[in-house]
Parts: structure tokens; sequence; C-alpha cells
């Protein structure tokens, strides 16, 4: 019986991996460096490494992910490690890239967007610098989705924040300055959240308050078990097999001999210089080498030859692999995920036991770190309370707002998905992200639904898709919610390109609705095209489409659970339902209004006159192959357990290896019972779908328009006052403090107080307006005078 | 009164050390600095005679080399002394002489290639002989004389420029040409050490883990040596001095008349600078310290701009009161040190070296100063020196002062150089001499590193000044280099270095960028200037990658430094920590806040018409090639360090441990192989650990305390 086992997944050695984000990082960098003169034949060719980029990212992705499906469901797990970014002791921390199941999905999903968004926009002849910034972002994603732990997933979060400013052509207004305190904000949670984890798991914190420190990485011997219903890999019966993925880039010895990776005759595996000299000593990340069946002294050595990490006699059984585990502190997604899986002799969780009873300041740490990530979740995502900056959107490009929404956002919502094992063990927090995603989803539809320009109304819609992502890591629907993450992108992406190719092809570049209605009568074709879109988003009218089963992989799993830790699973499902109604009125409304109303009575202005220009076929290209993914995106969620059928959606087979062991119990309630909570789903968005057709539709009423005035006043100041006046209070504190500390700060050496030093308070607030010019002359005079 | 400090050098210079007098067996034969090993086949050996220079026949009991303690030994495995005759008699006739032979075998996989140490010789009437013994098994010059190298070039570099000046021999041009070319060379004595510095050696590889060490006598009676020697805390700091120091040159300087001095005084304070962080010896270390900011402060006083004379007071006396406090420490540890051993053998009263001082348990001593702890007053000495270096708050707004009257050059070195000092007192003497301390003030180290960062943070949302602001950025940084040094940790150490890096690369390319800004238009306040980005673009871009490195990005310098700094304090302050990493909004808000006021937004119309701008037809100029050849090597290395810190936090891994574990010595429960996850019988793996954890702990402190409390 060996004394540590688990199903851990087992893993391969994939070199090549960190090119997949560094393509797009690449042309980002390429595209955005200041040209001094302008070659404008140079600048179309090299415009369209922005779209080649990410389709070269999508394609390495489409290769790995046909190396990792063509892997058992139990080994579908990639690692490629760059190099060691920090070490010391046990502070372990490698530039490390991994593809599992979940990161596949989510980055070619993004890499998919990243791309089809790029040829839009470079068909549209954008900026360079705006294309690098759509790079950048891109980039950011996938360095999040594909980060082997959580310190390279915040530094894609921190690259993410930095490129969904340029994206807003941040450097044009000073005011979308708060979209970047917004990132550091949630980066800076993240990190919080992060590092706790990572002590919790190693060090300890004793009742009188100190810690002791360890000077090194632990690790013990772990017998890989090969879970009920897989099929066990081929290995050799006659010798044992030593894995050792993390800490990585270090070396191992069995007594003196260093393991080999290959040795001096050429054969794979084998010990060091006595027995079988190495050509090649194995460092990690290496898998399954074979070495003789015996109790081992294993030791691993990273940074300082005297301080090696020892296993003493540790197992090494013939025929099974044995995986040199972190048993502590780790930064790494799957070593922290396996510590909750290993179990000793007795078969109990030993190290999942032991996180369970940590505490910090009398608060368990797991649902500390937990409420972290969920104030993450929804800075990152920019849900309500901090949606305010969407209301912005504005003046954005659409290209650019589908980017920011679809990727820039979806980081926090990520987060949550690949932390969710640890909301597995935090009931509390679980129900607190359900109740916050839903009721997030609900107010940031809400926020979205009376506004004056599509942009606006749509950002909100996708962000509020993104609190249906949060819902599903609380509920322990992984799979659903990865799904959201994906359909959402896809599709809010697909809206606002097929909205935006109507206003381009009507000469209408603006994004007030008023100035876009009745532009669908000059495109039929365009907008069937957008009917199709905006119904595999809501669901509504047409049933089946990827968004009826994104959202019912999370709302089924809500409505299955009695309790998710204080929250009743049916208030979070209704919460969902009314999200989705609210969100499909929302995207409703806006294709009525645009394609089914009439074009606003105003005068003729002086300007050039509007005429109507035939669709850019490219355009046209990119937007049905959005619309085609939107539809056929549903089959891989249709769940056969509405006919009866055992067999799971093809999505939650894809993704049930990157949560094993983790998420919510198969469902006990009936098909019938499901079937019926799917019907009400479908109903409450068909409802919104009839409400906006009815609003907005061909017999609307005559006094729409300054109906939707007055509501979106009411609207947009319950919003000011009721959401976003906390935020706003705070800023405005913090301007205050900083006044008073400033002139503290000029008396304490006793200079004399130079109120020009300092701004006034009504200036203090961050990125408040532009630099006081109209003084410039005058501080000009009294410097030259105090001079 | 000149006469008089030059008589009393001259006197302390000359007077030797105790020597072994009244004794009676001394070494013969050997130098005046002891004996060398030699190469003799795969080792280096050397023969000594010892001699009976009395009357009497006399018996040696004893002859080895002072090896120290298990945890700091003095040499490294494999050295050896016995009697070449190969005779077991130890007795010598009056006159009579017996050859000693000293070897010294190292393995092929020892760190540690060069040592000193002594040779004693005693006899059953307690008389004693010493010797020095060096062994270097680096046979390049350059192997032997880096350390000097990186010392004395820019000194005589120095020395050259000012003659070259006075005699006006040489173009203003020729003059920076020289000072590039010195300084070229330093950085490359520098790339040298890297290449060539052992990553792996730690203190148990004898010679407190210092390599490339130089000895030499310099106040002998005194106790005073000039030693240098390098670990991997100052090696990071020697490079990142020489990189500032070439930066600093090619920002160039104002047409003037005495450019020779300017260069020569940069290339002085260079050169202190790099002495203070390689000299082994702690009076060294303080004279270097002085002589550093003795440059600056000139260079700011001639140069500076019209408030200069301000500033020069608010350095000077900051400075005396932070050099004072730290001088008195070593003062008073030199003298409670008891006799040592030179490096010719003969005994001193006092000494300043940190690996003797190291060795010292001066808790133990049970020393008192008016009836408190002498640790607990040394460290919080310390900490002041520290605290005024870095700077930290309260005393913190100096550096604002005097960056905002500094020329460039001057600004770089001081703010991204010379407060370095402070984060490098608290490892050198607080970690290496004085743990207990250090245990015993981390938590204040750490309020008042996280009290700076606030307190700066809010003082900068309302600052008016870029170049105060950056003064205030500069003490948001050094409050994360306190907040990683109170953790203890080798983790920490290791993060307050990589913040120190970071702090110098960021804060030289923002005073570079600024000094670009005001040899435009002379100004760099935020009311005046606006929209930059248009006429600017180049500038926009690369101050905006280091804005978001001060900011502490995610890829950038700044993201490791701070990340490492709060990671180090999470376990042992996570309020601390927890309340610097909340304190990243406010960093990040002033930050944004500068960048988009300087660089966004429309150019005030006022700036079309200027005087400053006209000839350039009312745009501001975009950055020159000299100038972006200044400022993208920084951002090139701000984002080097930000994607491979390893390459340059490899070094100092092993020192940080070794640091560490003054502080916290490895108990039996960090020893994996006794881990008791692995040990303890399955059916409580997991409970008893921190219930053994728990004791350890309580054990420690009463052991280490007793006197603290």
């Amino acid at each position: 019986m060996p004394e540590y086992s688990g199903s851990l997944q087992r893993v391969a050695v994939a070199e090549g991996l960190w090119l997949i984000p560094l393509l797009p990082l690449l042309a980002a960098l390429l595209l955005g460096w200041p040209r001094a003169r302008d070659d404008s034949a140079k600048n179309g060719r090299e415009r369209w490494l922005a779209a080649v980029a990410p389709a070269a990212a999508l394609a390495l992705l489409g290769y790995f992910t046909w190396v990792l499906s063509a892997r058992p469901d139990a080994e579908r797990i990639l690692v490629d490690h760059v190099w060691t970014f920090v070490r010391i002791g046990s502070l372990d921390a490698a530039l490390s890239f991994s593809l599992d199941s979940l990161s596949a999905f989510a980055a070619c999903g993004a890499a998919f967007v990243g791309a089809v968004v790029a040829v839009f926009a470079v068909t549209s002849n954008v900026s360079r610098f705006a294309l690098a910034a759509m790079n950048l972002c891109v980039s950011a994603f996938l360095v999040v989705v594909l980060a082997q732990n959580a310190v390279i997933l915040t530094l894609g979060s921190g690259l993410g924040g930095v490129s969904v400013w340029l994206l807003l052509r941040g450097e044009r207004d000073a005011k979308r300055g708060d979209v970047v305190v917004q990132s550091f904000l949630g980066d800076a949670v993240i990190v919080v959240a992060t590092l706790l984890t990572f002590w919790v798991l190693g060090g300890t914190w004793t009742e009188a308050g100190e810690y002791v420190p360890e000077f090194r990485p632990r690790v013990a011997g772990v017998e890989i078990v090969t879970p009920e219903g897989h099929e066990p890999p081929k290995l050799d019966r006659e010798a044992g097999h030593v894995t050792m993925i993390s800490p990585q880039a270090a070396t191992a010895y069995i007594g003196g001999a260093a393991i080999c990776e290959v040795d001096a005759a050429g054969r794979p595996g084998g010990l060091g210089p006595e027995a079988n000299p190495c050509k090649k000593v194995a460092r990690s990340p290496f898998v399954r080498i074979p070495i003789g069946p015996s109790r081992h002294d294993l030791r691993v050595v990273t940074s300082r030859g005297n301080d090696a990490t020892v296993a003493e006699r540790t197992p090494v059984v013939a025929g099974q692999e044995t995986e040199m585990a972190p048993v502590a502190s780790t930064f790494g997604f799957r070593e922290v995920h396996n510590q909750l899986l290993i179990r000793d002799v007795s078969g109990a969780r030993v190290l999942r036991v032991a996180l369970l009873n940590k505490t910090l300041w009398g608060i368990n740490v797991v649902a500390l770190i937990c409420g972290l990530l969920v104030v993450a979740g929804l800075v990152k995502s920019s849900l309500v309370p901090f949606s305010g900056w969407l209301g912005r959107l504005k003046d954005t490009p659409s290209y650019a707002v589908a980017l920011v929404v679809t990727l820039g956002s979806a980081v926090g919502a990520f987060i949550t998905v690949r932390w969710g094992f640890l909301f597995d063990l935090a009931p509390t927090a679980s129900g607190a992200l359900a109740l916050v995603g839903a009721m997030a989803c609900l107010l940031t539809a809400a926020a979205g639904v009376f506004r004056a320009d599509y942009r606006t109304a749509l950002a909100c819609f996708g962000a509020s898709q993104l609190g249906v992502v949060l819902v599903g890591a609380g509920v322990g629907a992984f799979a659903g919610a990865a799904y959201q993450l994906v359909a959402q992108a896809v599709g809010v992406a697909a809206i606002l390109l097929s909205i935006d190719a109507v206003g381009r092809a009507s000469s209408r570049e603006g994004a007030d609705l008023d100035e876009l209605a009745g532009s669908g009568a000059e495109h039929p074709s365009l907008a069937k095209l957008v009917f199709v879109v905006a119904a595999g988003v809501t669901a509504a009218p047409i049933p089946g489409l990827l968004g009826l089963w994104a959202r019912d992989g999370v709302t089924a799993t809500a409505f299955a659970i009695d309790r998710i830790g204080f929250v009743p699973g049916w208030m979070v499902w209704g919460f969902l339902g009314l999200g989705g109604f609210l969100g499909s009125f929302l995207v409703w409304r806006v294709y009525y209004v645009i394609f089914a109303s009439a074009p606003a009575a105003k005068k003729p202005t002086k300007k050039k006159k509007r005429k109507a220009r035939p669709l850019d076929q490219r355009l046209l290209w990119v937007l049905r192959v959005l619309a085609v993914v939107l539809v056929v995106g549903g089959i891989v969620g249709v769940q056969g357990r509405y006919w009866g059928s055992s067999h799971p959606a093809l999505i939650d087979t894809w993704l049930a290896s990157a949560f094993a062991g983790a998420g919510a119990p198969p469902s006990l309630l009936s098909s019938g019972v499901m079937l019926g909570q799917l019907f009400g789903q479908f109903s409450l968005s068909l409802a919104g779908w009839a409400a906006a057709r009815s609003r907005y539709g061909r017999e609307r009423s005559k006094s729409w328009r300054s109906d939707e005035e007055r509501y979106g006043q009411v609207q947009r100041y319950s919003l000011e006052l009721g959401v976003y006046g906390a935020p706003a209070g705070l800023a405005s504190g913090v301007g205050t403090l900083a006044q008073v500390v400033a002139r503290i700060d000029r008396s304490l050496l006793g200079r004399r107080f130079d109120d020009s030093r300092i701004e006034p308070p009504g200036q203090a607030s961050i990125g408040s307006d532009e630099p006081a010019h109209e003084d410039s002359a005058e501080s000009s005079s009294g410097k030259e005078e105090s001079d | 009164m000149r006469f008089c400090i030059a008589c009393f050098v001259a006197f302390m210079t000359l007077l030797p050390g105790i020597a072994n007098a009244q004794t009676s067996i001394r070494f013969a034969d050997a130098g005046a600095h002891g004996i060398e090993l030699v190469p003799a086949g795969g080792a280096f050996e050397a023969t000594v005679s010892i001699e009976n220079v009395s009357s009497k026949p006399v018996r040696l009991i004893g002859l080895d080399l002072l090896r120290g303690t298990e945890s700091l030994p003095v040499l490294p495995v494999g050295v050896t002394t016995r009697f070449v005759d190969g005779r077991s008699s130890r007795r010598l006739p009056p006159g009579g002489k017996k050859d000693v032979l000293v070897r010294w075998e190292p393995s092929p996989d020892a760190n540690m290639r060069e040592w000193y140490g002594h040779l004693v010789a005693t006899t059953e009437t307690d008389d004693i002989a010493v010797v020095g013994v060096r062994a270097e098994a680096r046979e390049s010059t350059l192997h032997r004389h880096v350390l000097s190298g990186l010392v004395l070039l820019p000194l005589l570099g120095a020395l050259l420029l000012f003659v070259l000046g006075r005699a006006r021999v040489a173009k203003p041009a020729n003059l920076r040409r020289v000072a590039l070319g010195v300084s070229g060379l330093q950085l490359g004595l520098g790339g040298w050490l890297y290449s060539n510095f052992n990553p792996a050696v730690s203190v148990l590889d004898g010679s407190g883990g210092f390599q490339f060490l130089e000895r030499m006598s310099l106040l002998p009676g005194l106790g005073i040596e000039l030693s240098l020697g390098v670990d991997g805390v100052s090696i990071v700091l020697v490079l990142l001095t020489a990189f500032l120091s070439f930066v600093a040159i090619l920002l160039g300087a104002r047409a003037s008349s005495r450019q020779h001095v300017y260069w020569a005084l940069l290339l002085a304070a260079s050169s202190a600078l790099a002495t203070a962080f390689l000299a082994v010896d702690l009076a060294l270390f303080t004279i270097a310290w002085a002589a550093a900011i003795g440059a600056l402060a000139s260079g700011v006083g001639i140069f500076g701009g019209a408030q200069r004379r301000r500033a020069v007071v608010k350095l000077a006396s900051i400075s005396a009161l932070a050099i004072g406090s730290a001088a008195f420490v070593f003062w008073y540890l030199s003298g409670n040190a008891g006799e040592t051993l030179l490096l010719d053998g003969s005994t001193a009263q006092r000494t300043f070296s940190v690996v003797e001082l190291t060795r010292i348990d001066w808790l133990a001593r049970g020393l008192t100063i008016g009836g408190v702890n002498a640790v607990a007053v040394m460290y919080s000495l310390v900490v002041l020196a520290a605290v005024c270096a870095l700077p930290l708050a309260p005393v913190h707004t100096w550096l604002s002062d005097v960056l905002a009257e500094a020329p460039p050059g001057f600004a770089v070195l001081l703010a991204g150089g010379a407060t370095h000092v402070g984060g490098y007192l608290l490892i050198r003497v607080g970690y290496a001499v004085l743990p207990a301390g250090t245990l015993w003030g981390a938590a204040t180290v750490g309020a008042l590193g996280l009290a700076s960062i606030v307190w700066a943070s809010l003082a900068a949302l309302v600052e008016n000044d870029l170049r105060r602001l950056v003064g205030q950025a500069s003490v948001v940084q050094c409050g994360f280099v306190a907040l990683s040094l109170s953790s203890s940790t080798g983790a920490g150490v290791q993060g307050a270095v990589a913040q120190m890096l970071s702090h110098g690369l960021v804060v030289a390319a923002l005073v570079g960028a600024l000094g670009f800004i005001h040899s435009r238009v002379e100004t760099t306040r935020l009311d005046e200037l606006g929209g930059l980005a248009k006429d600017m673009p180049r500038l926009a871009v690369l101050f905006g990658v280091v804005v978001l490195a001060s900011v502490g990005l995610p890829g950038s310098s700044g993201f490791v430094g701070q990340w490492m700094s709060v990671a180090s304090a999470m376990p042992m302050n996570p309020g601390l920590a927890i309340g610097a990493a909340a304190s990243l909004v406010l960093l990040g808000a002033f930050h944004w806040r500068a960048f988009s006021r300087l660089f966004l937004g429309n150019i005030p119309e006022t700036w079309t018409q200027s005087r400053h701008l006209e000839p350039h037809g009312g745009r501001f100029p975009e950055l020159r090639d000299s100038e972006l050849s200044a400022l993208i090597p920084l951002v090139v290395a701000i984002i080097l360090v930000g994607l491979h810190p390893f390459a340059v936090l490899r070094l100092v891994a092993s020192s940080a441990l070794d640091h560490a574990e003054r502080v916290h010595p490895p108990s039996p429960t960090q020893l994996v192989k006794t881990h008791p996850m692995l040990k303890a019988p399955a059916t409580q793996p997991f409970i008893p650990v921190d219930e053994v954890r728990e004791a350890v702990c309580r054990e420690r402190r009463r052991a280490r305390h007793p006197g603290l409390g």
C-alpha cells in the first residue's frame, strides 16, 4: 500500500506552448512602436500582422488541442516550462504554461474571437496603435488562460488591464483613468488571494502569531491512481516510473545518483554515474522515467546544492507512476488541486483536511481566499458596482468594445472558474459567489436596458453574462461556466460587429440608437444575419442555439441544488431568469430600434449627404462565420438528460478532467422537472423578446422616443446614487485625505507651505479633468519671480 | 587643523596592530601580510617555519588554522596543516625551527575559490603565535583585483577628468566621452563580475559567503582594514550602481564651464557608492557612504536649481544623522567585539569586519546601555539610519526637495543608488550582525514601510511638481523595501534587493525623462504641461512603460519587487501585507494622474508661442537619438528584469537564505527529511505539525529573546 496516493492528472510535457501568447504580443510590439514616417503601403501590409498573429496562435492552439484530445480523459494536461521566474526557499514560481481541457477551450475561444475581431478591424482601416492594443489584449487573455500558476495568471491580468485602457483610447481621454485604477484594484485583490493561498498551503501561523518559514519546497512521492472507469496507461510492468512537474527546473537524485532522462546508451531513464551514466540528466518537468521498483530516498535539488528536499524511503512500485508532488506552498493550479486529492494510507485526504483547518484572524482562510476571489471576479469583470466605466463606451469603436467585454473583462470570470476547486471547499463563499454573480447579472443588465447607444447597452449585456459565469463557479457548474464564458465572447462580439457593420454600410459611424434607427430597411440581408445572432445570444425566440445551452449549464445546476452555502438554489435560479429576461429585452431592443423603427425625423444638416454604400464582403464573411458558430456552437452543450439519456453534453465530457474531484454532484431531479426549468428560463428570455418586440417593433406606441428619454434618466440617476455612489464617495474622501497629508508633509521639515505646488481639492480626484491650462501663464510668472 | 587631522591619520595608519609580543615562538619567513598558498599540482600549499625564540625548549600543543564554527566556518573544506618532516615530536629546542606545511585541496565542485585565514600555534605555556594565510585558486589578475578595479576605475577617472578640465586640454564633449568611457569600463567589469560570480556560495563555504575577497591593512591601530568582498546582496547593488553611473553620464549635463567638475563628482560618487556596497569592513563602509553623500551633495550644490542651497542643507543634515547613527553603532560593536586577528596575524582591540561581528552572539553577551538591552538600542539606531537614508516616513520629504533641485545625473545616483544604502544597512548589519534585533524590530520596520507607502501615495495624489512627485514615488518604493525586510525571511531579503533594483531603474528613467522635458521648457509642473504625447509619442510610450513599472505592473521589474515584498511579508505580518497590496490602488491612481496630465489631452496653447518652443515651430521636439540612447537601456532593463527576474535574483538567493537563517535558524520542523508528514504515523498526520511548530517557536523565542521580551 503506498503511503500517499491520489488520482492526480497525468501530465505530458509539450514544448512550444509559450509561442501561443507570444505571437500576438510580438505583433503588438511591432505595431505599437511610434513611427517617424508614415509609409502607407508598408503600413497596409504590416497591419495584417494584427490578424495573422491571433490566427497563427489559434492554429497552434488547434494543434496542441488535437494533441490533448488524443490523450485519455484523465491525462489531458500539457505543461511547458519556459524559465524560472522567482525561486528562493519555498517561494518558487516559474514562467510556465499549461494546457488542460479548460484552458484549451477558453484559449481557442479567445484566439478565435481575437482573430475575427482583428480581421474586422484591419478591413475597417483602424490605426496601427489600436491594432497593437487588440493584440496585446488577446495575448494577455491567452496568458491568463494558459498560465500554469497564479503568478503568471497575475501577469496576464495586469497586461489585460493595460490593454483594456489602450483599447478604450485611454491615451486620448484622460477620464478613462478609472479603468486603470480599477484594474489595479482587481490585480491587488488577486495578488492577496494568491499569496494567501500560497502561504496557507505550507506555512503555519501559530496561535502566537508567529510563522515558521520554510527554507525549501517540500515534496512527497505520491502514487498516481487511475480513476475508476478510466483505462490505466500502458507502463513497463517491470519498472517503477517517476514523474516530477514542480518545482520546475529541479534535479532529482536517488541516493547520490541523478535520474537520467537519457542514459549513456541513449535509452530513456535509469540512474546516474555509478549504475548507468547519464547522457542527459532529468530536470523537471519530466514524466515517467523508469527506475527500479523499491523504496528510494528521493532527493530534489532546486537552488543550492546543500538545500536538498528529501522524501525518504518513497515506495516506487513496479508498473505504477509515482509523482514527486509538492505537498506545501505552491502557486501551480494543478499542484494545489492535486494536494486536495492526495490520500494517506488510511484513505483520508490529509492535506485537504489540514487546509480546511487553517484560520487567519479567526476566519477560515479558504473562505477568506474565496471571498477575495469573489471581489476580484466582480472588479475584473466590470460587474455592478464596478461597471461605471461601461457607461462611457459610446465613443469607443465597436471592435474595441467587443474585445474589452469578451476578453478584457472575462479575466475576472475566468479566475473564479480556474480557482473553482477552492470554492468547492468553502460553501459559504460559494453561496456568496453565486448570489453576487446572479445579482450582478441582473443589475448589470438593468444598467444597460435604456441606454441611448448600442455599444454601452451591449457592453452591459456582455458583462451581465459574465455574472452567469460567476454563478457557474459558485454552484459548481464549472463546465457550464466555461461554456458560458466562450459563448458570451462569441455572441457579444458577433452582435457588436454586426451592428457596427450596419452603421458603416449606412454611413452612420455613431453609436446612437436614434441615429441608427431604420438602418435595417437598407440592408435586409444584414438584418437577417443580426436576427440570427441576437437569437443565438439570447436564446429567444429560437431555442437551441448557443445562448440557451450555455446558460443552461449553469441555471440547471443552480436549480437542482437545494442550497449553495447559505443561499437557496431557487433564488439564484430566479435572479438568473430575471437577468435573462432583461438581457433578452436589452438585445432585442437594440435590434428592433435599428431594424424595425423608422429613421429619426431630424432636419437635414448642411453636412455631406449621407449615402448608403454596399457592405464590405470581407466584413460580411466575418459576421457569417460568427453567426454559424453561434448556431452550431449550441450542439456541444445539448444535455442528454432532457430526453432521459445518460450521456452528458460534449462540453461536460471535454471539461470534466479539468475539475476532477470538484463540482456539483449530479442532479437527482427527474428529467421532466429539469425540462421544466429549462422551459422556464427559455420562457423568460422569450418574454424579454416579446416585450421588446411589442415596444420597439413595427406596432410600437407613438410616444416611445420620449418614454425612452424619461426611463433613461431615471435609470441613470438611480445607478449613480444607488450603485456607483459608493466608489465615487470613496474617491472623493481619498482626495480630501490626500490634501491633508500633503499639507502635513510640507510642514514636517519646516518648509514654508507653498500652495501653488498642491492642487485645490476640486481637482484632486483621479483623472477628473484636463490640466488647468488657464493658470499656466500666471504660474510661470510666479515661478520666475520666485527664482 | 588640517595638519592635525593629517598627522592623526598618518599615526593611525602607521600604528601597528598589537604584535605577538613576549611569546616564546614566532612564525619565521612570513611576509608582511602572512603567507600565500601557491599552486602545487591540483592543490595549493605553502611552507612556513615556526621558531622558538626563547632560551628554553618549548612544546607545541596546538597547530591549526582557525576554522570557525560549523554554521559560520572561516575556511572551506580540504585545508590541512602538518609538519614537513613528518615526525610526531612537537618539541622545539631554543632557536630551533620546524617547518609547517599548509595545504588546500579544493574539491572539483568547491564553491569558494579564495580565502583568508590564520595559522595558530600554541605552546604548553599558553604562548601563541599567529600568521595570516591566504589562498587564491583563481589565477588571472582580473579575478584577484576585479573589486578594486570597480572601485578605483571611476575614482581614477574622476581625478583624470578633474586634471584635464583644470588644464583646459580637452573640450567639454571630449570630457563627457572620457567619463562615458570610464563608466563603460566599470560597467564592463561589472558584467565580468556577473558572469564569474558563483551564486551557489553560502556562508557554509567559508569567508562569510563573500567572494573575490581583497584585503589590506588600512588603520591597524583601530582594527580597520581595506577589505572588499562581494556576496549575493551586494553584487546586485554594485551592478546597479555601475549601470546607473553609465546612464547618468548618458543623460548629459548642461553647458557649463565646470563640466569637468560635474563628471568628476559623478564618477567619484559612483566609486564611493561601489566601495560602500563592497566593503566588508564597516568603518570603510561608513567612510565610503559619507564620501558618496559628500560628492552627490557637492554636485547638487554646484549644479542644482534655484533652491539648491536648501536642498543641500536637508540632504547633508539628514545624511549626517543617518551616518552618525550608523557610525555610533559600528563603534560600539567594534569596541565590544573583543580582540580580533588582523590580516597579518597581529591582534587588534577593535574590529569592524562584518564577518567577525557576525560570529558574535550579541544577545548572549547581555550588554546594556542605560539599563536598556544594547541589541535593542543598536538595532533602533540602525533603523534610524536606514529610515533617514532610504528614506521612510516621517523623514522622507528631503528626497522630494533634493530631486526637485538636483541635476539629472546626480538625481539618478542619489535616488537610484545612495538611498539603497539604507536597505543594505538593514540587511548587512541588521540581519547579519543583529539578528535578534531584526526579529524584535520587524513589526516596526514593516509598519514604517506601510506608513511610507500610504503617506507618500496620498501626498503624491495632489503633488503638482513632477520631480517632487518622483521623490514621493521613490518613498513608496522604499516603503516596499522596508516591508520586505520586515519579514525576516530569505524571500524578504531577496524581495528587498529586487525592489531596490527595480527602484533604481525606474527612478533613473523617470528622472531622466523629466530632465528631457525640463531641458525643453524649464518646468515640470503639471498645471503648466499637458498633451505631450502628441508631439513626443516616443517619450510617451517609454514614460508609460516606466510609470507602469513604478506601479508594479506584471511583466515589469516593479512587479517583481513589490510582489515579492508583499509575498514575503504576508506570512509574518498579514495585516501589513494586505495593507500594502491595497495601497497599490493609490499607487496606480497618482501615477495615472501624473501620466494623464502630462501626456494626454491637448498641449496648452501658451506653449506654441513661448520662447522655449518658438525655434521648434511651436512644437515640443521629440526625443533625440542621444536622449533615446539613455532611456532605452533603462526601459529594456525594466522589461527584462520583469520577465526574467531570476537572471538577477539567482545571484541573491543563497546569500538571502544565509541572512534569513541568521534570524530564523533552521529548526527540525523545517527540514523535510524529518518533516512529520513524511515520518509521523498516518493516524495523526497534520494536527501535531502545528503543535510541534508552536512549541519550537515558543522555545526559540524564550532562547533568543530573554532580554528583549
